[in-house]
């Protein structure tokens, strides 16, 4: 009776300590930050500046005790939408997909970063930086999301991808893309936006944009999902 | 040097875990929009990785939510005979659970990926 109290003892002590190292490790050996970014595309139009943005919430961080991943992991989880900008006519839209782990290439130079990969060890430190930052920043044209048109709204046979250095070839003369402008910002995760123009949108991020492709279909359009337009 | 069928396959079974959303690796090209700089690691429909290209099928619906991604390829063996892989992952614990155990239909996500690939080489979907 004794021996067997002792060995639930025993057996509650052994828990309570891997429930105490487990715990010491999710807290010591990882690291989590959540802010909102802001990104706001200007284009130039024969009627003038017209411009759109979007927030969307970022939760950024690194694992580093991951069971079967002797690195761990780093991850960037992103819910929100992409920036609507629409000028002209129902018909004649522009839509620019999402970046998760864009602002700490953007801010680099701020943050201490440049150069360095993502999963440095100072990571504590700049995300923290990174989150609390309050400056706007013109995004390099190699960190430019996707841009995207569809001829007809109703309908995703017709999306489009557009050239941001020619956008005169997918909307007309005098069109023309000024500026993609990235902040961390205290305002809301933005909703509603593309829903409201995309009537088709379903609710996974994984359904293909296309109704129907081909396995050997490896073009722009087939190739895009769901995914590049909402993060629920 | 033909690589053996088996070392080839293999090399599939691990590549699933390169490419796609939260790939393990990144090449720095193609969309930026989810899950680290390079949304896709090392690519996806119409990469190609020796003598297998990726084909383009759609992920079952709540495959990212369930820590769930396949994909699937053409493969030449060494005897050049054509055939179709699917490679997958799936993280361990509850995930891989819930991956294996049900999809949006009931099914696995697996069942789902096959035939979802099935649905789309016949022109189906």
């Amino acid at each position: 009776m004794i021996g067997k109290a002792i060995k639930t003892v025993l057996l509650a002590a052994l828990a309570l300590l891997a429930l105490g190292i487990g715990w010491y490790f999710y807290v010591n050996l990882s690291v989590r930050e959540s802010y909102r970014q802001k990104m706001a595309v200007e284009v130039e139009t024969p009627a003038g500046l017209r411009s759109a943005s979007s927030v969307v919430g970022v939760v950024q961080g690194d694992q580093k005790l991951v069971l079967g991943q002797p690195g761990g992991r780093g991850y960037a989880d992103l819910s929100g939408e992409a920036v609507v900008l629409e000028w002209r006519r129902v018909d004649t839209c522009l839509r620019c997909s999402m970046g998760a782990m864009l602002a700490q290439q953007v801010f680099a130079p701020e943050i201490g970063l440049n150069g360095l990969p993502i999963t440095h060890p100072d990571m504590e430190v700049w995300l923290k930086w990174l989150a609390k930052l309050r400056i706007r920043r013109e995004m390099p044209k190699k960190l430019y999301p996707l841009l995207v048109t569809f001829a007809d709204i109703d309908d995703p046979k017709t999306v489009r991808r557009v050239d941001p250095d020619d956008l005169a070839a997918s909307f007309g003369p005098g069109v023309a893309l000024k500026s993609i402008s990235i902040e961390i910002t205290g305002e809301k995760v933005t909703t509603g936006k593309v829903e409201q123009v995309l009537g088709w949108l379903g609710e996974y991020p994984e359904t293909p944009v296309l109704p129907k492709i081909d396995p050997k279909d490896f073009s722009f359009e087939a190739k895009l999902r769901q995914g590049s337009f909402i993060r629920r | 040097m033909a690589i053996s069928n088996d070392l080839f396959l293999a090399i599939l079974a691990m590549d699933a875990y390169n490419r796609g959303y939260d790939a393990g690796i990144a090449d720095g090209e193609g969309p930026t929009d989810a899950n680290g700089n390079d949304a896709d690691g090392l690519g996806e429909a119409g990469k190609q990785i020796g003598t297998a290209t990726v084909l383009n099928v759609p992920l079952p619906e709540g495959s990212e939510a369930a820590g769930f991604y396949a994909i699937a390829y053409e493969w030449t063996d060494a005897e050049n005979n054509t055939q179709t892989v699917i490679s997958y992952r799936a993280p361990v614990g509850p995930s891989a659970l819930r991956a294996a155990c049900r999809g949006k239909y009931g099914d696995s996500l697996l069942d789902s990926f096959s035939g979802q690939l099935r649905a789309v080489a016949s022109g189906a979907n």
